[in-house]
């Protein structure tokens, strides 16, 4: 299998923390509007797809849903205590490296594996704690001999990786993710761009969304080793909202529409 | 009469606590691009002013025309920069593409983006593209972006100022046609 650099490009969006199912997701369709409104008048062939797991996560929450249906009793505060399960409970499914996030980890593998062997150059944008997920599988499909030949592309399931509202700086989600994967010798690279507000409280873990400057999250990744083969930005944007708000607000903003679109096109 | 001060007065102070001014800079300029050819270059940024806190600012973007490439200036140690990026930037004339840590131009005034305001604004660009087989060249479209020259190139940067509670998307403009 190898990818065929003269075929459509696919984007892949994986999202994050969610609440309800996997039928309200459509960040994909976003994607989609953000980058067809940065093209300007190149006539560029892509399509963009979104790997759900939202489904995943409720089932294994599903034993706390039933007990606060218990406890309970009011029906407003079991819909609030609902939500704050489903919301916190992927967070916990993620950090604490449990079967339902290696299921994850597993099916956003096996996506891109198809995107790979239908030949598509396929991009990974990330949402959220969908960058963890992200960060996770593509630093694994590189241990694998068949594919990331540093020395072509074509062999790369993943050809470059956004992050949008990341929260892989907090020490919570260290384990395990010290460094990223080096791919030896060669002159390809690898590119991962994460776009933060400033004020994302899920970025700084700062829970009144205080204003970071100075504030490296992927870029400690970056190694001086030339084998490393990676080209890792830090990009603070100005998403025009704040606190909780700018943590959603990637998905319309031209310039990380601009960014994707100079990943995509190259 | 008390319930309709205290309501104007909590509204007052929602609106001054969330409200946001919201700034587009932009600039445009006819230049050419590594391959000799006119194209019309656009530079814009945003920025956002909250009440309290510090304003949200950046990246600084250049869109040439029939460049798939977008260059991207951002606030470091070392002032506004171009970082060149390893694999895609050279400096012309030079073997290879840049290391990382290569600085590929600069702002040449303030060293934070929000200091930046309306009126003339010099930039340099010391690189240009490099293509590979995944490097997309269909019809007048190809990596190529503004040439890189010694002078800096010279905008006359607009603002546009806009408000809104709790924050909106902020604009950009079109990028530039290719002919």
């Amino acid at each position: 299998m190898a990818v065929d650099p003269t075929k459509p490009r696919t984007v892949l969006v994986i999202h994050g923390v969610q609440t309800g199912d996997n039928a309200d997701l459509n960040q994909h369709q976003l994607i989609k509007q953000l980058l067809e409104s940065r093209l300007g008048n190149m006539p560029l062939k892509f399509t963009t797809d979104l790997f759900r797991y939202e489904e995943l996560n409720d089932h294994a929450q599903s034993k706390y849903q039933k007990l606060v249906k218990l406890i309970v009793a009011n029906p407003a505060g079991q819909a609030l205590a609902s939500k704050a399960i489903d919301l916190i409970g992927d967070v916990v499914t993620a950090r604490l490296d449990t079967s339902t996030a290696a299921t994850i980890r597993q099916g956003f593998k096996e996506k891109l594996l198809g995107i790979f062997d239908a030949g598509n150059p396929c991009y990974v944008v990330a949402h959220s704690l969908g960058s963890i997920y992200a960060f996770d599988v593509i630093n694994d499909l590189m241990t694998e001999t068949e594919l990331f030949d540093r020395q072509s592309r074509r062999t790369w399931p993943v050809q470059g990786l956004i992050t949008l509202g990341s929260p892989i700086g907090l020490s919570m989600f260290n384990k395990g993710r010290k460094k990223v994967h080096s791919l030896g010798e060669g002159d390809k690279m690898f590119r991962w761009v994460n776009y933060w507000d400033r004020t994302d409280p899920v970025v700084s873990g700062k829970i009144f969304g205080q204003n970071l400057t100075g504030y490296e999250i992927a870029e400690k990744y970056r190694s001086p080793s030339p084998k490393q083969g990676w080209v890792i930005r830090d990009r603070p944007v100005d998403t025009g909202k704040v606190w909780l708000l700018a943590h959603v607000a990637y998905w319309d903003n031209p310039m990380v529409g601009d960014g994707l679109f100079d990943m995509v096109t190259n | 009469m008390h319930t309709i001060a205290r309501n104007t007065a909590w509204s007052i102070a929602f609106v001054v606590l969330t409200g946001c001014t919201h700034s587009l800079y932009h600039a445009e300029l006819d230049t050419r691009n590594s391959e000799e050819f006119p194209r019309k270059t656009v530079l814009y940024w945003s920025k956002t002013d909250k009440l309290i806190g510090d304003p949200k600012t950046g990246p600084i973007l250049l869109m040439t025309a029939c460049s798939t490439r977008r260059v991207h200036f951002d606030e470091t140690e070392h002032g506004v920069v171009f970082r060149g990026t390893p694999g895609q930037d050279r400096i012309p004339g030079q073997p290879g593409t840049v290391a990382e840590g290569t600085i590929c131009g600069n702002v040449q005034s303030d060293r934070k983006i929000h200091d930046l305001q309306a009126g003339p604004l010099s930039l340099t660009v010391h690189c240009e593209a490099m293509t590979d087989e995944f490097s997309i060249q269909t019809g007048l479209f190809s990596p190529s972006y503004i040439q890189a020259r010694e002078e800096p190139y010279r905008f006359d940067v607009q603002e546009e100022r806009s408000w809104s509670v709790l924050g909106r998307t902020p604009d950009a403009p079109e990028p530039p046609a290719c002919p």
